[in-house]
């Protein structure tokens, strides 16, 4: 059954890399597998999380305030229902509401005021003085409200924007690096789990 | 000849790195790699659990990111199961695809038999899935036992006996998120780490890192895992090599051939010369 298995993996492996030849249709019989299997696993889970959280404390430990959300889980689906669509507007309204309070509450905190606080460091290293440097030319590339006649305002704008630039840089070497993980991942399967070339 | 070279054919350059990629699989020459301080500070985190500690796996990765994350998160059990007897291991997952890793991870140790003598439910447990991603992280920090009512065996969580003691988020000595994407480290430190005070270690992809660097230079992340090397630096730091360490090699060829690609496109670029025509 695991060499079946194996197989299996090396061909959906090698149609999913077909297409650095060309778009063809084994890769994208591929990836239609891939997606079916992706949203079949997502069902199920989904299925299991339904039956711990709302079916079973319903059921089996009377916990009937549980009928509240299933009902509004339920009325999500009501967009499908020609002129009842306006039905599924309730449970959106409660997620969004829901949603937006608690990223909002933390949001405050955690994105706000601990990373500006994370800024005010004393310049005492090179580390604290880029950081501190970094964030003030940034913030003044993105000052637009203002003439472009103050020398300061405009070169430390250019100073930002060689700041982003480093940062997109630093951003795309890992972007590469990480694909070059996956493909790494690939290779080793291929070489060793499948044709047992390597070790 | 210059404009041909810069005009090759994208196929010769994939086939060039795969070779690049695979060469060192089958004659590894061992190359150095030093560890740096966001994997030293993680381990360490991990390391210091004492017995009786609490400490939540969260794994929210998809298959795609799996060959970049799951060997970090392999490392990390079998630290914890090998090493850290006693400390209380809870996986969970807020993507659907998390809990099946945790799975899958624990089976290939148990297959070592790292994890023999552990009991499910006393030592660890695995909470599955639940949906609601950040509203969801919101409810394990209020109440864990109420957010996860039951296990991915079927148990009462709160009748477990890794449960017991365990009333809200604060109660979580380590929470290591293995992840790459949303939910992931900004919804884990809203809702969970800032709130709560619980100290945080994340794994993550390559891609998710630069996003995620601010946090741990706040404080508000203790250590990370950056990547695939991020799972060799940890594999160095426990002493024991695993799929991370062995793929450092075909990393070093890779990054030398985009190197060499980069400059040799520049070169080419600046000593054409149709260059100033173009212009």
């Amino acid at each position: 059954m695991e060499t079946i298995g194996t197989w299996l993996a090396a061909f959906c492996t090698l149609g999913l890399m077909s297409f650095a030849i060309g778009e063809n249709p084994w890769y994208r019989l591929m990836e239609h597998i891939y997606v079916g299997i992706a949203a079949a696993h997502s069902l199920v889970m989904g299925w299991e999380n339904l039956q711990n959280n709302a079916i079973y404390p319903i059921i089996e430990d009377g916990e009937f305030i549980k009928v509240i959300p299933v009902v509004l889980g339920i009325l999500l689906y009501a967009r499908f229902i020609k002129g009842q669509m306006w039905l599924a507007r309730f449970p959106m309204a409660v997620l969004v509401g829901i949603g937006v309070g608690l990223t909002v509450r933390g949001t405050i905190t955690s994105d706000i005021v601990n990373q500006i606080n994370a800024t005010l460091v004393p310049i005492n290293s090179i580390d604290n003085f880029l950081i501190f440097f970094g964030v003030l030319t940034v913030l003044m590339f993105f000052y637009f409200t203002r003439k472009d006649t103050n020398p300061v305002f405009n070169y430390s704008g250019i100073f930002g924007r060689y700041v982003m630039m480093i940062a997109f840089g630093a951003l795309f070497g890992n972007a590469a690096m990480g694909r070059m993980s996956l493909m790494i991942g690939r290779i080793r399967f291929l070489l060793i789990d499948w044709l047992g070339v390597a070790s | 000849m210059m404009s041909k070279i810069r005009n090759i054919d994208r196929r010769i350059i994939y086939a060039i790195l795969l070779v690049s990629l695979a060469f060192p699989i089958f004659a590894p020459p061992g190359l150095p790699f030093a560890v740096g301080n966001p994997a030293r500070n993680a381990y360490a985190a991990i390391d210091a659990l004492e017995p009786g500690s609490l400490v939540v796996l969260s794994f929210d990765y998809a298959p795609t990111s799996a060959d970049e994350i799951n060997p970090q998160a392999m490392a990390v059990m079998r630290h914890l199961f090998e090493q850290k007897r006693g400390v209380r291991v809870v996986t969970l997952g807020f993507w659907p695809s998390g809990p099946i890793f945790a799975e899958i991870n624990f089976r290939a140790l148990e297959a070592e038999g790292v994890t023999d003598g552990l009991v499910y439910g006393e030592d660890y447990a695995n909470f599955g899935y639940i949906a609601g991603a950040e509203n969801a992280m919101a409810a394990l920090a209020t109440d864990p036992t109420d957010a996860f009512r039951r296990d991915r065996e079927g148990n009462r969580t709160a009748d477990l006996p890794i449960m017991q003691g365990v009333a809200t988020g604060s109660d979580i000595d380590l929470l290591v998120h293995f992840g790459s994407g949303t939910p992931g480290v900004p919804e884990y430190i809203r809702q969970l780490v800032d709130p709560y005070g619980v100290p945080m270690v994340a794994g993550l992809a390559a891609v998710s890192v630069a996003g995620s660097i601010p946090y741990y230079q706040a404080g508000q992340v203790i250590g990370y895992f950056n990547g695939l090397r991020g799972a060799a630096e940890y594999e160095q730091l426990y002493g024991v090599a695993g799929p991370g360490t062995s793929a450092m090699d075909s990393f070093s060829f890779g990054h030398l051939t985009i190197i060499a690609f980069v400059l040799i496109g520049n070169i080419t670029y600046f000593l054409d010369p149709d260059r100033k025509k173009r212009k």
